[in-house]
């Protein structure tokens, strides 16, 4: 491998990485800070694609040699990598959620949004604008770095410098992409879990602290008494406008909150778990939910049919309690004299994807 | 040779008469053409003018959470709080009596409050007009550095390699540039940014976007004119006959020598670009309602226009902001333009 191509494939890696810090790196520790399911699952895969997808078109660029080739391979690489960054929080994580837990292969847990590919667009455009330009500076930077290698064939460090010059413009660039395509997966659970905690801490009328400070504490006022002091926040499900966050608690609790995104305000929580425990209780007694606003369950006449049946099985008042949530799909158990395992999917409603009997 | 002889300082050559004058340390990093630019900027009166009431503004920038604190940590600063809902506007000094942020340290030194008023009074819906202007400025200057940035390195592109490589790459990237000319800029970035809002939803990038696609060509067309000249001296022939790589020729020896008009282009355009996106404000297809940005403050003086002996104070004070603010990047950019006129080399500086 010759020096150029190395070198290439590094500065490429180098990109990638720096827009990766750019696009992630402010929501990871955004995340971390929060009691998040899983709050850096995605992220490093995507950085590595990201990283992948920089090194072969600095390679390919140092390979070919023409300072104008590097345009249209750096365009190329821009759109593979804002196509990355777009669907990383949609398709990406919902197989990757898949292969790590495999009751939830297949689950489109979070379906690509027309809204998302909009945001993308903002994104996209000044990426492709830096990473068509960087292409074509790749030829000219490169050989001036590589006339800044001593004997050894080791950088000095005015060619460090030289390498590292343009990462800040790259990680830049990635921020606009996290301000748009990322900012409903942080703001929303970061708001729900402030509400959480004024919420079970302030002594005062939550009604008029949220007068005074303009953010609704007041969404969580009916629910304090059930909630207990730790929790896990899943982002349930995203809409054009808003996004659906839920607070386990360790008590077995748990509330959804609706967050609007534009102006960013939380609107409402609500007891999360009426359709999985009551919706499904119901289900079993061989009634039919359509009655309960609060825990209506949209399922089929079969699957009315088999959960009845199996009811009878597993007899009066059995345990039921939630095994798992991923975003709004929820595995849950039913223990009595046998045991079922039901998959729901969707929050409005509610919709029960599948049963079985262990 | 002694150590004298070594460490003696060597005397000035004289050429016909005149002493040629030592570079200091910061023209050698620099470069002539650099120094004299920077040169030329702080010893300019209108330049230094223009840096002063820039400096200001980027200084209010800084500082808007110390000027107009938000009203909660959590809430989005940007967003102008209102004090009612109120159509008819309220003249500066009133009392603030809803969604008040809170008393900074200096407000009380200043005005001898306790309690905020309406420093500049309130738009129609009782948008606060001081606090939109103080974070407005950070829009402004987000915007005009974006956009001229962006538009400046699209153009600096699409003309370098017209200009360098000539041929079938200049009349394709020529004809792309023409067509996108043929759009009247404004009518064009307007209605490129009405078709965005619905997809993307109200915030400063449909105006951002539209106003970059519809604002390089210019750049391409200058810096290409310039590249055409440059590239056929000297300097560059000894380059290519050296078998310096096409990539070096253009960065190294031809863009640098051709940069300064387009630079003195971008200067001039960053306060035009804030006046743009203002009017797409002001007609609507910008921000959204109560966002805090120069354009929409005057929109809602609409209403009041034809009573504006009364409601005076709903264009005085954001119109303000819009002239210093481009009339500093147009001072700056008239000095620039002095300073790089090969007419006017050796005036001053």
């Amino acid at each position: 491998m010759t020096s150029s191509l190395r070198l290439g494939l590094f500065n490429g890696a180098l990109y990638g990485l720096a827009l990766a810090a750019g696009v992630w790196g402010g929501q990871v520790i955004t995340l971390l800070r929060l009691p998040l399911h899983m709050p850096a699952l995605l992220f490093p895969l995507a950085t590595l694609i990201l990283v992948g997808i920089g090194a072969v078109a600095g390679g390919l660029t140092a390979v070919l040699n023409r300072s104008w080739v590097g345009a249209p391979i750096w365009a190329l690489a821009g759109y593979a990598m804002v196509a990355v960054i777009g669907h990383t929080p949609y398709e990406i994580q919902s197989w990757l959620i898949g292969l790590l837990d495999p009751r939830f292969a297949g689950q489109a847990i979070y379906p690509y949004q027309q809204a998302a590919q909009a945001r993308l667009f903002v994104a996209g455009f000044f990426l492709f604008i830096v990473l068509v330009v960087l292409g074509l500076l790749q030829d000219y930077r490169l050989d001036g770095i590589l006339s800044e290698t001593g004997p050894e064939g080791r950088l000095r460090p005015r060619g460090w410098f030289l390498l590292l010059a343009p990462l800040p413009l790259v990680v830049a660039v990635g921020s606009i992409a996290d301000q748009n395509v990322q900012r409903p997966w942080r703001i929303a659970p970061a708001m729900v879990a402030e509400a959480i905690r004024v919420g079970r801490t302030y002594p005062g009328d939550l009604f008029d602290l949220s007068r005074e400070t303009g953010f609704n504490y007041n969404a969580v006022k009916g629910l304090i008494q059930a909630m207990s002091a730790h929790y896990v926040l899943h982002v349930a499900e995203l809409e054009t406008q808003a996004v659906e966050v839920t607070a386990r608690f360790d008590n077995g609790y748990a509330i959804h909150c609706r967050v609007w995104l534009d102006p960013a305000q939380l609107a409402f929580c609500y007891p999360a778990d009426k359709p999985y425990r009551e919706g499904l209780a119901l289900l079993l007694a061989g009634e039919s939910p359509r009655q309960c606003a609060a825990c209506f369950v949209r399922t089929t006449a079969e699957w009315e049919t088999w959960l009845a049946a199996q009811g009878q099985q597993i007899g009066a008042g059995p345990r039921i309690e939630v095994v798992q949530q991923w975003g709004s799909h929820v595995l849950v158990r039913v223990e009595g004299a046998g045991t079922l395992e039901c998959l729901f999917g969707g929050l409005n409603p509610v919709t029960l994807l599948r049963c079985e009997a262990l | 040779m002694t150590a004298e002889a070594t460490t003696a300082k060597p005397r000035p050559v004289q050429v016909g008469g005149y002493a040629l004058r030592e570079p200091g340390r910061l023209e050698r990093f620099l470069g002539p053409e650099w120094y004299r630019l920077l040169r030329g900027l702080v010893t300019n009166p209108l330049s230094v003018a223009g840096m002063v009431l820039l400096s200001g503004f980027v200084l209010i920038a800084l500082a808007a959470p110390v000027l107009a604190p938000p009203i909660s940590p959590r809430a989005d600063p940007y967003n102008i709080p209102r004090d009612g809902f109120s159509p008819e506007p309220k003249p500066p000094g009133v009392e603030w009596k809803r969604n008040v942020p809170p008393v900074p340290f200096w407000y009380k030194t200043v005005t001898g409050k306790d309690h905020w008023v309406h420093l500049f009074g309130t738009a129609s819906g009782q948008f606060d007009i001081y606090y939109g202007i103080v974070w407005g400025t950070r829009t402004a200057l987000r915007v005009g550095i974006l956009v001229v940035l962006t538009t400046l390195v699209i153009g600096l592109v699409v003309g370098s390699l017209s200009g360098y490589y000539g041929g079938f790459i200049d009349d394709v990237l020529q004809r792309i540039t023409e067509i996108f000319m043929a759009f009247p800029f404004l009518l064009a970035a307007l209605t490129l940014a009405a078709v965005l809002v619905p997809r993307m939803g109200r915030s400063i990038w449909p105006a951002v976007i539209a106003l970059i696609t519809f604002g390089w060509m210019t750049y391409a067309r200058v810096i290409r004119g310039d590249i055409l000249s440059v590239k056929e001296r000297d300097f560059v022939m000894a380059a290519r006959v050296l078998g310096a790589k096409d990539s070096r020729i253009l960065l190294r020896h031809v863009l640098p020598n051709a940069v300064f008009s387009t630079m003195v282009l971008a200067s001039l355009d960053i306060g035009a670009i804030v006046l743009s996106f203002a009017a797409l404000s002001f007609l609507g297809v910008g921000t959204d309602i109560g966002y805090a940005d120069w354009g929409q403050l005057i929109a809602f003086a609409r209403a009041y226009i034809l009573n504006l002996d009364q409601y005076w104070y709903i264009v005085l004070f954001p119109g303000l902001a819009l002239l210093l603010f481009g009339l500093a990047w147009n001072l700056v950019g008239d000095a620039l333009r002095d300073i790089l006129d090969p007419k006017l080399r050796g005036v001053r500086g």
